[in-house]
Order: structure tokens, then C-alpha cells, then sequence
């Protein structure tokens, strides 16, 4: 799964990386940066708002080609340093246009194929811009063409435990991502590997959830096979017991249950109300005739023959 | 004293110019010490300091030094130290603030100037010492109580992103920030996770959970993070755990279970 969205099989149009400082996405992120510029279809964009772009350079290969551009929005990204040179600290700072949208507006790159657009992290610029403008810009990057550029897939990368009011914000990037990989440091049975989460939506609508493991190689490829659950032998064992423990036998100080001679006392016990049958003699017919009582002294089954 | 701690760091094997090391104290703990042997091991190795003092003033890291074995006052005297004290410019502002565009009146204004200011006057002193000598570590304690100075966390990362600036653009320059955390402290945390995210180590001091011990001062993380390397498995994202004594004129580092007493 991970494999083919990196490369291009599963049509991805914004690929959104959640990373932790338990395991950081910048690895994956530059397998996805080789991977787009190794297919050399398109022209690749990558901007860098949190790394310098020697970062990014160091062990890509081929990132000198001509379809390949790094924009540095790492350097001086509020201007303070320019304002400086020119001396006018205090007419107030020229604020540079680091949006999404101004970056890629100023490249002067004309092509008729649709363009890639990776972004080193989202986080500087939800700082400095505000959430709701970075998901505007990035909506509308993925809706519209910007300067006759047509945009196929945005990559980004989004840090969770730095992102302000990450439970609002998350959702909603996670909405408008089609595919989002949550990278989580290794457990057991990913044999040391991160692992990643994946929540691909296809275009017809169908959404596919995927764990794997992954691994990435010197030459930024990635090879990622699927996460199976290692499943205990004492599962069951586990279960029954987890079950008696639910038990009030189990949680009281009482004794609740009885013991064998206990529960012969209790067969052998006859209580107030049960009628008693006395099963010794056999049955008796008592019966007191009264005065108008007509008697027939003889038998009136004499004449039977019996 | 600090030789024991930049073995567990392992900053005497590797070089570290060029890079950012974060230095992470939770509440209930003090990594002041960390920074100590930091500044110890450049300044033997001959190198250049520059101090941006928030928390602690430059006496105590003198006072410190002269344990250590080196002092930092005939080191500033020389040009191989330089320090920013961030309370004495706060002094001198609260004295001129009425004089509005007076030099000394750095940090009142907009929260950005501020900012900007600090930022324009470290960068001066880097350059300064830089002429004379290399490599030069920029430590900065701490970087949580611009917080507290009212300043936001939006601006208190442009310095952090402007301090990592300097250290692409400025050649033999080394980045080391502490900063304090308090649980529940919601910019604090992502201030320290926004500084551990483009770190390239970050040391973890926090006090022991059980509370306090005669025997172990508290436990010290170190997670190593190689950029340039591919992600293969558990060398990634190296972590080492360790407790440590503080003592008057030293630093004991030992692995968990293994403290004076135990043994």
C-alpha cells in the first residue's frame, strides 16, 4: 500500500505524513521526494519551511536535474535579517510572502504537466499564517491552477505534538487529505521497523485502511510490508482469566458458595410451609355421618359379583 | 566533571558544530548542568561560548567555571566568551522605558521587535567572536522564559528558527538550547516539541518518579537523531537512559540500578 501510493499506482492527490517526536515522517518524506523526482514526469516543488535545504539535498539523489526546484522558505522567513541591511528597523518589517500559494507563484517554471509540491513541514506555516489560511491555500492549490500551474499531488508533513490545538486542527486536515500515514515508532512485530498507519480514500470513494511496516534504504526506497498482529498463544487462557476476575466471587471477602455438607444440610432441611406427606401407612378415609344422614348398613355392592 | 557527562552524550566522539542540541528539563529537575559541562568541554577543547543568560545571570555561570577549572570573566576579557543577559537588558528597558527610542529599549515595543532585537544582537556577537576564534557553541538558557516574559510562542520559535539560521549560515557555529517543561503548561510543551522536532539530540533531564533519593539526583534521556542517515531500524532514533548524582565539583553518570549504594 505504501509502496504504491509512493509510487504513484494508488493516485493520491494531498498525501498528509503525521508524525510524533516518538518517530519522525522526515525520512519517509524524503523517500516520497525521490521517488517523485526519479519518475521525472513532472516538475517537483519542494519547499522548505522547517529544514534549510541542504537538509533536504543531503542523500537525494539526482536533485539537481532541471525539473527538480527547492524553494527556501527556511532563511530569513520574516525578513528581519533583510530589513536589517537596509536599515530601516523601524519603518516596520517587510513581511515576505511565504504562503503556499506566493512561493510557487514566484517560480518562474512554465510546463505544460502538472507539478509536485512537498512540504517539509506545515508547522512554521500554520505558525506564521494561521491554520485556517494554510488549509484555504492548501485547498485551493489542490482546486485551482496557480499561475498556469496545475498541481497532481501535495505532499506535506505535519507534527502532532506541536501542531496548537492539534484535536481541532488534525481532523480537519485529516478531512481534506486523500491519504493520510500515521508513522509510529516500531513494537514487537515489525521487527524493529516504524510502522505506518494508512487511510487512503480512492477517487470512486471506497477508503482503505492499511498497518504496515517499513523500511527505507541508503537510496531513499522504501519497501513495506504488512503489519500481522502477533498473536500470543495464551490468548485464550488470557481470556478466561481476565473473565473469572469480573466475577463477584472473584472481588468479595465472602464466602458465596457452599460446601458438600453444607448442601446436604440444606436438601435435608424441611421448611414451615411444605405440605408433609407422610408415606408410611396407606391411605385412610375418615367419615363422621350426621344425623340426617341417610345410613345403608348393607353393602351396596352386594349384589356384584366381584 | 563534565567528562563523564559528554561521554553519555557522546559529544566527545562526535563533532558537533553545526548542530542543535536540546537540552529538556520537566519540572522537578534542574539541567542547568548539562549546559555546564557543555560550555566546559568547548572552552578545553579551546573553542568560543556564547551565553544567552534568561534563567541563571553570567555570575553563576563564573562562579560554576571556577570549580570547573576555567574562568569565564578573563575568557570574555580575551574575546572568547560573550554573553547576552537578557535580565540586565530588562532592567536597564524597565529604567529607560519612558524615554521611547532610546538604544538601550530593546525589548519593549511589539512583541516581533522584541524578538528581533534579541535576535540582531546575538547574531552580533556570534560574528564577534566568530573573527577570533572557531568553533563557538550559542547556549541559550532558557528558551521557555521568553515566555513568561509575555512574549508569544509564535515568536518564540522565529528566534529559534533564526538561531538555526545562523548556524547554516555561520560556519564552526553549534546550537545548544534548554528549555523548561511543566506538565499541563500548554506552550511550554509545544515549544519543547517544536525545539526536539529539529534537533539533532535532545537530552531529557527529569527528576526520579518516586521522589527523592540520596543516591541519584534524577534521570537523564539522550536520543540521538541522524538526519543524513536512512531510517534502518532501531539506530534511528537511538535513545539512552541514564541516571546521574549531581555532586559540589562533579557530575556521577551511571546506567539505572547500578547507583554508589548498590553496588
Amino acid at each position: 500500500m505504501l509502496s504504491s501510493i509512493l509510487t504513484g499506482k494508488q493516485k493520491s492527490v494531498l498525501v498528509c505524513i503525521q508524525d510524533s517526536l516518538e518517530q519522525s515522517g522526515f525520512p519517509l518524506l524524503k523517500a516520497f521526494v525521490q521517488h517523485a523526482v526519479d519518475r521525472k514526469e513532472n516538475h517537483v516543488h519542494i519547499i522548505c519551511y522547517e529544514h534549510p535545504t541542504g537538509k533536504m539535498k543531503n542523500g537525494l539523489k539526482n536533485s539537481g536535474e532541471d525539473h527538480v526546484h527547492f524553494h527556501d522558505c527556511f532563511t530569513d522567513h520574516r525578513g528581519w535579517i533583510e530589513s536589517q541591511k537596509k536599515e530601516n528597523i523601524k519603518s516596520g518589517v517587510n513581511t515576505r510572502g511565504n504562503s503556499l500559494l506566493s512561493v510557487l507563484q514566484s517560480s518562474l517554471v512554465t510546463s505544460t504537466n502538472d507539478c509536485v509540491v512537498i512540504i517539509d513541514s506545515l508547522m512554521p506555516l500554520i505558525y506564521y499564517n494561521g491554520f485556517t489560511k494554510c488549509y484555504r491555500e492548501l485547498h485551493s492549490l489542490l482546486t485551482k491552477s496557480v499561475n498556469g500551474l496545475a498541481v497532481s499531488q501535495v505532499v506535506c508533513l505535519v507534527h502532532k505534538d506541536t501542531l496548537p490545538d492539534a484535536h481541532a486542527a488534525l481532523p480537519q486536515l485529516c478531512h481534506l487529505a486523500a491519504t493520510i500515514v500515521r508513522v509510529g515508532p516500531f513494537t514487537q512485530s515489525s521487527r524493529g521497523n516504524p510502522i505506518a498507519h494508512i487511510i487512503h480514500k480512492k477517487q470512486g470513494g471506497k477508503v482503505l485502511k492499511r498497518a504496515e511496516y517499513y523500511f527505507i534504504d541508503a537510496d531513499n526506497r522504501v519497501k513495506s510490508e504488512d503489519l500481522t498482529v502477533v498473536v500470543p498463544t495464551t490468548t485464550g487462557m488470557n481470556k478466561e482469566m481476565i473473565d473469572d476476575s469480573n466475577l463477584p466471587q472473584n472481588l468479595t471477602t465472602f464466602k458465596l458458595s457452599l460446601g458438600q455438607q453444607e448442601k446436604q444440610a440444606r436438601s435435608q432441611l424441611v421448611l414451615p410451609y411444605l405440605r408433609r406427606v407422610n408415606s408410611e401407612k396407606g391411605g385412610e378415609v375418615f367419615y363422621q355421618p350426621d344425623a340426617a344422614d341417610d345410613w345403608d348398613e348393607e353393602d351396596p355392592d352386594d349384589d356384584l359379583d366381584i | 566533571m563534565a567528562s563523564s557527562v559528554c561521554s553519555a552524550l557522546g559529544t566527545d566522539k562526535e563533532n558537533l558544530v553545526g548542530k542543535l542540541i536540546a537540552v529538556e528539563e520537566n519540572h522537578g529537575s534542574n539541567g542547568n548542568f548539562v549546559l555546564n559541562c557543555l560550555i566546559a568541554e568547548q572552552i578545553q577543547k579551546g573553542g568560543g561560548v556564547c551565553l544567552v543568560a534568561l534563567h541563571n545571570s553570567f555570575g553563576h555561570y563564573h562562579n560554576i567555571g571556577t570549580k570547573l577549572g576555567y574562568n569565564l570573566r578573563q575568557l570574555q576579557e580575551k574575546g572568547r566568551v560573550e554573553s547576552i543577559e537578557i535580565l540586565k537588558l530588562l532592567n536597564g528597558s524597565l529604567n529607560t522605558a519612558h524615554e521611547d527610542g532610546s538604544e538601550q529599549n530593546i525589548l519593549f515595543g511589539s512583541e516581533e521587535d522584541t524578538v528581533r532585537n534579541i535576535f540582531h544582537l546575538i547574531e552580533e556577537k556570534i560574528k564577534k567572536i566568530l573573527q577570533n576564534i572557531k568553533p563557538v557553541s550559542l547556549v541559550i538558557d532558557d528558551l521557555s522564559d521568553l515566555l513568561c516574559l509575555g512574549i508569544p510562542l509564535k515568536e518564540v520559535l522565529s528566534l529559534l528558527q533564526y538561531c538555526r539560521t545562523l548556524l547554516d549560515s555561520q560556519p564552526g557555529l553549534s546550537l545548544v538550547v534548554l528549555t523548561h517543561v511543566a506538565e499541563g503548561d500548554e506552550q511550554q510543551n509545544l515549544l519543547t516539541a517544536g525545539l526536539c522536532h529539529v534537533a539533532d539530540m535532545t537530552v531529557s533531564i527529569c527528576g526520579l518518579k518516586t521522589g527523592q533519593s540520596s543516591d541519584v539526583s534524577g534521570a537523564m534521556k539522550v536520543i540521538h537523531r541522524r538526519w543524513d542517515e536512512s531510517a534502518v531500524a532501531h539506530e534511528w532514533n537511538r535513545q539512552n537512559l541514564y541516571h546521574f548524582k549531581l555532586l559540589d565539583r562533579q557530575v556521577k553518570v551511571f546506567a539505572p540500578g547500578t547507583a554508589s549504594s548498590f553496588t
